[in-house]
């Protein structure tokens, strides 16, 4: 194996090979940092250009621009609420926040360091264990799955901040925005109102793009005060060994689990670090700090992110199965380039795969170098006045949106989820809670209906496979403590207040 | 700030290269507006195309049909010297696709690359565009459908097939999406043979694969282009086509037709134009197909995804006459469900 | 808060009749039907809704002073805001001026045609964010239009709305 690394790496040393990568990055970088323009979409786009390559060239670059842009999609998210990939989203709970605290550079380069940290686990993951972790993959099914969206699910009592019902109406709401369309398992159209655009379902993208970019920029526009901008020196610094050594535990957790999550064919990076933040909240001591700025908001799901992107091509190169969107179109370029993906890949292509794992090495590499003078480019737009970057952020957001399904009615409805959003917003209602429900929510009732599908109805397949009875009797464990907690802590805060009378100090 | 230099020197490098590869795309746009007075090879009798070509495919990129349709885009562009759009439009299983096309500019512009799943969606009442609203042109492939196992678990088709016989309802077949050419063909199947397997609709066929790699599932609905490789590694085995003849790479598996079963329905792919286009330009568009679907570079195509296995042509009469009687076999089989 | 939960229970009573329209479990060929999930979802809406109306409700009661605490807590400034200043109909409702634009601008793509709405856009929407300086919109707006138009149809051949 370090015999074919090595290789690999001498591939990559070529200079053709070297402009490619640095090409890739640089593209990647840019796509990401789009709002709305994902890696899928580029990947397509640059689909036929690889037809031309050698085949190692061709998924050197795929596979770079898919890493690259999983990453730069972090910047529009901390800067301007505007999640430039799906797998950012939950970039911005916590990244937002600090911006707004003036603290931009410092998340930035939480954000970096934890994407490139995060990225280079997955990739030594992906080289090491390549063979093993598919077969480990395959344990995991539909009762798997299940069980794992549903322990995602349980943290919403942590997300609520404190309002469980709003928290829990929230979930629902979510999850009742995955169920319209057409229902996956028996092809039935429910709440589609005869419409082919209601019957194709809510998008993921338009959704997260309405409830957060628009929302702000409407609420925005309805403050005066921030029209005119601060002008902020916004400072990048990648590693700070304070903040570093307060998120290491973080980052191992999540860059773990990301790439464990990565792994499995059913799930992309989106719900990756979706999951890794809802951890990251549950083993978190102060757990009440994420949503207003926690750097650990920010560790968790960039490198979760980047992880899983890397995980998702283990299943694509030892097993020829996709683990994410982005992966299903690089399988198709393999078809395209008369490769046969598939579980002989490994040996018969090694050097091609090598070589392509070693330029994943050499990708988190760069995307370290290369961030510094990128963001610097980026941070400066924040000193441009916002009623000139503000439409450029609007049309950006329409353009992704309708991108994404080239449908116009996606971005009617990223605009409904924009004036909602701005809306719950100003009666404090947790808005993470919803992108927790659409997320998870197809996972979880399709996963569920599919595992009784599979035992012909008998629920013991939930608890009779020993990984998702382990998952679900965690789950079942957070639910209990979700109930508890409130009950404790009311005691705690009386007994605590009244010491405080008898002090007579201040609440 | 040292790193400022080499970094924009990239970038311009990168822009230089797009520019490039935007500039050629441009130049087609031009050469495309400029042969509206007919300058294609085949277009001597109608003035047609008279700009760019857009090909609507109603599946997501990377799948059959998202290949298919891209397969035709560069025999296209160089037969009728413009510019060819495909446009991936997967909602509603294909049904925005189907809309969208039937309600363009009836000339012959805008193409429905389709699949079964098409004439599935319209006879289970999902898809209002039927085809009274769209015309067949040309049937393109005939992808097969076959029942595939892991071999450690059942060695043929007789053993899988006495193991159902005693159980019934107990094995369960894996296939892609709901109301899909899968389902239609397991459905199919069980009314054929009196047999019950228990379908279960998958979001996408690596789904599935994975899950009989990991016997979560007994059985897959597969095509032969995505199970090749497992087949050679010895992780999966077909043990029944859903076909007329035996197929030659897999000369000792059986077909559904020796066993008396007239089960041969695949995944049919196919494009189809507006139903108000008029003749001519749906008789040059069959052509056109017909002569990229003669060419070495389809043959290729065909070949290295394994769709060569049966005739896939069918002119825009015999498709819709297929069309016809799989929407009514269709239909029957879903009331009955 | 009030109207938050009214309004909620009425978005839950909307598709309670959709969502019974749906084919039950015992209708089709697979164990769970397509009714069951959301039903059960739009239910657990409704008595979440319902409980937290009665909650805010009583706790009004309760306490008068503790009106819009739920609010106050964590919606924060909004509230004192509004009172605050006098502010122009213009600043007061320029998020649903902008809000109506946007959607005026998706309509004009259509009519239009990308880049000339797009054009009207830009210059439109940086003046209701507060852009007085008559050539700073002009510079916005060409450069504005000229650089989304260059980077997804030139360079990333995106096809635009």
């Amino acid at each position: 194996m370090w015999e074919n690394l090595s290789n690999g790496l001498m591939t990559i040393i070529e200079p053709t090979h070297f402009i490619i990568l640095m090409a890739a990055v640089i593209i990647g970088f840019l796509g990401g940092a789009l709002p709305g323009l994902s890696g899928v979409m580029l990947v397509v786009i640059l689909l036929p250009v690889t037809y031309g390559m050698d085949a190692t060239s061709a998924f050197m670059l795929l596979t770079a621009i898919y890493g690259a842009t999983v990453f730069s999609g972090l910047i529009t998210a901390i800067l301007y609420r505007a999640p430039g990939t799906p797998e950012a989203v939950t970039t911005v709970f916590d990244g937002y926040p600090m911006t707004q605290k003036g603290e931009a550079g410092k998340a930035l380069g939480i954000g970096i360091s934890s994407s490139a940290i995060g990225g280079m686990i997955g990739t030594i993951f992906l080289i090491l264990l390549t063979p093993t972790l598919a077969n480990f993959a395959l344990r995991f099914s539909a009762p798997e799955y299940f069980a794992l969206a549903i322990l995602g699910l349980t943290v919403v009592a942590s997300l609520s901040r404190g309002k469980l019902t709003l928290g829990l109406i929230g979930v629902l709401f979510g999850l009742f925005i995955s169920s319209i369309g057409t229902d996956p398992l028996t092809g039935a159209h429910r709440f589609s109102f005869n419409s082919a655009n209601f019957s194709s379902g809510i998008e993921l993208v338009p959704v997260i793009i309405g409830l957060f970019a628009i929302s702000e920029i409407l609420n925005r526009s309805s403050k005066k005060e921030n029209m005119e901008q601060k002008v902020t020196k916004v400072k990048t610094k990648i590693f700070d060994s304070n903040l570093m050594k307060k998120i290491t535990g973080t980052l191992a957790r999540s860059s773990l689990l990301g790439s464990i999550i990565g792994i499995l064919p059913g799930i992309g990076a989106s719900t990756a670090s979706m999951l890794s933040y809802s951890e990251a909240v549950r083993w978190s001591k102060t757990p009440e700090k994420f949503g207003t700025g926690a750097p650990e908001g920010i560790a968790a799901p960039e490198s979760a992110n980047n992880a899983a992107a890397m995980g998702a091509l283990v299943p694509l190169f030892a097993l020829g199965i996709p683990g994410s969107g982005t992966t299903a179109v690089i399988l198709g370029a393999f078809i395209m380039h008369g490769l046969q993906p598939g579980p002989s890949l490994m040996t018969t292509e090694s050097d091609l795969v090598y070589a392509v794992f070693a330029g994943l090495l050499i990708v988190n590499l760069m995307i370290l170098i290369f961030s510094k003078p990128f963001i610097f480019l980026f941070s400066k737009l924040l000193n441009v006045p916002y009623s000139v970057i503000g439409p450029l952020i609007i049309i950006f957001c329409i353009i992704g949106t309708f991108a994404i399904r080239n449908s116009m009615f996606d971005v009617y409805v990223m605009l409904f989820f924009g004036l909602l959003g701005y809306l719950l917003e100003k009666v404090g209602f947790p808005l993470v809670t919803i992108i927790l429900g659409v997320v998870l929510g197809p996972i979880a009732e399709s996963e569920f209906r599919r595992a009784l599908e599979m035992s012909n109805g008998d629920f013991s397949i939930f608890y009779a496979r020993p990984i998702s009875a382990i998952l679900l009797t965690f789950a079942g464990i957070f639910i209990i403590f979700a109930f508890i907690k409130p009950i404790m802590q009311r005691h705690k805060k009386r007994g605590k207040l009244e010491y405080q009378e008898k002090i007579g100090g201040k609440p | 700030m040292y790193l400022k230099m080499p970094f924009f020197i990239i970038i311009a490098l990168t822009f230089t290269l797009s520019a490039c590869s935007g500039g050629s795309n441009s130049e087609n746009v031009d050469s495309g507006a400029e042969s509206s007075n007919g300058s294609g090879t085949d277009s001597q009798a109608t003035d047609y195309p008279s700009g760019n070509i857009n090909f609507l495919v109603g599946a997501g990129p990377g799948g059959g049909t998202d290949n298919f349709a891209r397969s035709l885009v560069e025999q296209f562009e160089e037969m009728y010297d413009t510019n060819v759009n495909v446009t991936n439009l997967e909602q509603a299983s294909g049904a925005v696709a189907n809309e969208r096309t039937a309600n363009e500019e009836p000339d012959g512009h805008t193409l429905n690359f389709a699949s079964s799943t098409y004439i599935i969606t319209v006879a289970a009442g999902q898809n209002n565009t039927g085809l009274d609203e769209l015309t067949p042109v040309a049937r393109m492939q005939s992808d097969i459908l076959s029942i595939t196992v892991d071999p450690e678990q059942f060695e043929d088709f007789d053993e899988f097939k006495e193991f159902a016989e005693n159980n019934p309802g107990e094995l369960t077949v894996g296939g892609t999406h709901a109301a899909s050419p899968d389902e239609m063909g397991l459905l199919e199947l069980n009314e054929a043979s009196g047999l019950d397997l228990d379908y279960v609709p998958y979001d996408g066929s690596g789904e599935a694969q994975a899950d009989l790699l990991g016997g979560n599932i007994d059985a897959l609905l597969e095509y032969p282009s995505a199970m090749l490789d497992y087949v050679e590694s010895g992780d999966m085995q077909p043990i029944l086509f859903l076909a007329e003849e035996r197929l030659d790479e897999f000369s000792d598996v059986p077909t559904t037709t020796e066993y008396g079963w007239d089960v041969t329905n695949g995944n049919e792919r196919g494009v189809l134009v507006d139903a108000d286009t008029p003749d001519e330009i749906i008789k040059e568009l069959e052509e056109a197909l017909h002569t990229i679907y003669e060419s070495d570079e389809y043959k290729e195509y065909e070949e290295s995804n394994h769709l060569h296995y049966r005739e896939g042509w069918m002119g825009a009469e015999e498709y819709r006459q297929k069309l016809e009687e799989n929407k009514e076999m269709y239909e029957e089989f879903l009331n009955n469900k | 808060m009030r109207v938050f939960s009214v309004l909620t229970i009425i978005f839950a009573l909307f598709f309670l009749p959709f969502a019974l329209e749906l084919e039950s479990s015992s209708e089709v060929s697979t164990i769970i039907g397509p009714r069951t999930w959301p039903l059960y979802i739009l239910i657990f809406i409704l008595v979440l809704a319902v409980y937290h109306l009665i909650k805010t409700e009583l706790e009004k009661k309760r306490d008068q002073s503790a009106e819009d605490s739920n609010v106050d807590e964590y919606g924060e400034s909004d509230h004192k805001q509004l009172g605050e200043e006098e502010k122009g109909w213009f600043e007061n409702y320029r998020h649903f001026i902008l809000l109506a634009t946007i959607v005026i601008y998706c309509i004009l793509i259509n009519l239009l045609g990308f880049l000339p709405a797009t054009f009207i856009f830009i210059a439109v929407c940086s003046i209701v964010l507060g852009l007085k300086n008559k050539l700073y919109v002009l510079i916005t707006t060409v450069v504005g239009s000229f650089m989304i138009f260059m980077l997804f149809d030139y360079v990333l051949n995106i096809p635009l709305p």
